[in-house]
């Protein structure tokens, strides 16, 4: 679909790279639909135990606590049959990388006990700036890990269903569930804009081309998004729909959602002990 | 007995008059194709239809009642207009909202306040009278062009409308997806009045017992398929057919592309060389 890196400049890189996300969004389906231990069970325990996961792990000042989730997690992985590599590709580095880039001053800045100075600039680092770097640098890969687990096991409907089983208001979950299917409209239509512009494309667009472009796909789309969602209103209108959803929920709870629940439950009990 | 009745009915987009004092009716049961050129007023027509857009002089009425902002705003009425009249839209795109296949066609009966046990039975015939079973968990966006267009069929059908407004059913169509959505509007009878905005007058035949053609907004002209696709001015005229150019041999020659059998003289306006003629040739 996005298929490829030219170097036509930073927009269309921007654009491809976009692609690529909805592609993974597109993997996420596929192994959303894998045999594995979490995607037998029912999406509510899922979301549900989520929530209490990445609560558990960023609320405890506890390192040992936090450490365990990610280990729990890990566990999943390899039960769900995902991949450890797709995990390091797009959650773990990514992860490291901004998380690092907020963590990092704190390693500086934070008063305590120097424990080595810095070559050349000789800035100090203390002990508690390594701490709370590192703090958050677990907290922030345990929730991700967590996050991914359950949006690679779960298919987007069932998802988007779940969360209103945990009263989540019906106009967020229309809002997302649109928003999710209505990106991939105007990505393509972006993909073709771009397209249209590269093939009668002469040399190298100068800066000021390239801001002159970004502003007319912006008007375009903003436009063409307006004209799209009123279509798309009406169509529902159509149909009968008059602003209220109505959600046809197939969810049923089996003996292993129950016990699921269950050992959940008693995590988030012993979370809480341990806090 | 009409079932629309639609007079003097005019519309605006700002700049761009759509519908400039429109006037015909549609009897119950009737089968009726709007033809005319891109512009000519067929979707906005439609929209009048389905209640979608209201006359802004003028007026459309279902029934016996006027369709407008006030008597759609009457819930009984809204309920009923809506299960009685399905509109398919020319762009599946904007009607394929839902995650799934499944729940795009659940998405009319959840609205009607169908019970969910016959919303289920109802999907699973509904996906295999269409031939869509395999579709059924299938994200609608990800579909080819023809399936998007049989799942947004299917996904009005649902409600077992009275009425069927198509927006140009077969356009984008490949030529198998074309032949099944035809086969499909001359199975769908029994009763159900069918209005189809087209310009393909190649399905006109098959699909309608009266045609209405468009000109800039307005009624040029009504008539049997056979009466309007044999009238060769009115279609050059409101651009629905042009001059066909083709080669019969080495020879070629031109005349207007009518979509009924025809027959006219092959007087060559040019000739093509074979290519035994060519100079390098051997």
């Amino acid at each position: 679909m996005f298929r490829r890196k030219s170097s036509f400049g930073f927009l269309e890189k921007t654009i491809a790279n976009l692609g690529e996300i909805l592609n993974h969004a597109d993997q996420a389906t596929l192994t959303s639909g894998e045999k594995g231990m979490l995607q037998q069970l029912d999406p509510r325990v899922k979301v549900g135990g989520a929530l209490v996961l990445i609560v558990g792990a960023v609320s405890t000042s506890d390192l040992w606590v936090t450490g365990a989730v990610f280990l729990f997690s890990i566990l999943m992985i390899a039960l769900s049959r995902l991949s450890f590599r797709l995990y390091l590709e797009r959650t773990w580095l990514g992860v490291l990388f901004f998380t690092g880039l907020i963590a990092l001053p704190a390693i500086f800045t934070t008063p305590g006990v120097t424990i080595f100075h810095l070559p050349l600039l000789h800035w100090p680092i203390s002990s508690q700036g390594v701490q709370s770097a590192w703090r958050l640098l677990a907290r922030a890969e345990t929730a991700a890990t967590v996050a991914m687990l359950l949006i690679l096991t779960t298919p987007w409907t069932h998802l988007l269903k779940s969360l209103r089983f945990f009263r989540l208001p019906v106009i967020i979950v229309t809002i997302l569930s649109m928003t999710h299917r209505y990106l991939f409209l105007l990505l393509h239509l972006t993909q073709n804009f771009l397209d249209a512009r590269s093939s009668r494309k002469v040399g190298r667009w100068s800066p000021s081309q390239q801001r002159e472009l970004t502003a007319s796909i912006l008007a375009v789309l903003l436009s063409r998004s307006l004209q799209l969602s009123e279509e798309v209103y009406l169509a529902m209108q159509s149909r009968g729909f008059t602003g209220e959803i109505h959600i046809l929920d197939e969810f049923c709870f089996r003996k292993r959602d129950w016990l699921s629940m269950m050992i959940l439950t008693t995590i988030a009990v012993l979370l809480i002990m341990l806090r | 007995m009409n079932l629309f009745d639609i007079q003097c009915a005019s519309y605006r987009y700002r700049e761009v008059q759509a519908l400039d004092s429109v006037t015909f009716s549609i009897k119950r049961g009737e089968r009726v194709a709007i033809l005319g050129a891109n512009g000519s007023g067929k979707s906005t027509i439609l929209r009048l239809l389905d209640g979608l857009y209201f006359a802004q002089s003028g007026s459309v009425c279902f029934d016996g009642r006027v369709l407008n902002e006030e008597s759609l705003r009457d819930e009984e009425f809204s309920f009923e207009f809506r299960r009685r009249v399905g509109f398919v839209f020319q762009n599946p795109d904007v009607q394929l909202f839902s995650p799934t296949v499944f729940d795009e066609l659940a998405f009319g009966p959840l609205q009607m306040h169908w019970p969910k046990s016959k919303i289920i039975e109802a999907i699973d015939s509904m996906l295999d009278r269409m031939n869509l079973l395999h579709l059924k968990h299938r994200v609608p966006h990800r579909l080819s062009g023809g399936e998007k267009k049989r799942v947004a069929l299917a996904s009005v059908l649902m409600l077992d409308p009275e009425v069927l407004l198509l927006d140009e059913p077969t356009s984008s169509l490949d030529p198998k997806s074309q032949s099944q959505m035809i086969e499909f509007l001359q199975e769908f009878q029994g009763g159900k009045t069918v209005v189809t905005a087209t310009h393909d007058l190649e399905i006109v035949g098959d699909i309608a017992e009266r045609c209405i053609v468009f000109e800039d907004g307005r009624v040029a002209q009504t008539g049997t398929p056979s009466r309007i696709l044999g009238d060769e001015l009115l279609l050059r005229r409101t651009s629905l057919i042009h001059e066909h150019r083709h080669m019969h041999g080495f020879g070629v020659h031109k005349h207007p592309h009518l979509h009924k059998f025809h027959t006219h003289p092959h007087e060559p306006i040019g000739r093509i060389k074979p290519l035994s003629e060519s100079p390098g040739s051997s």
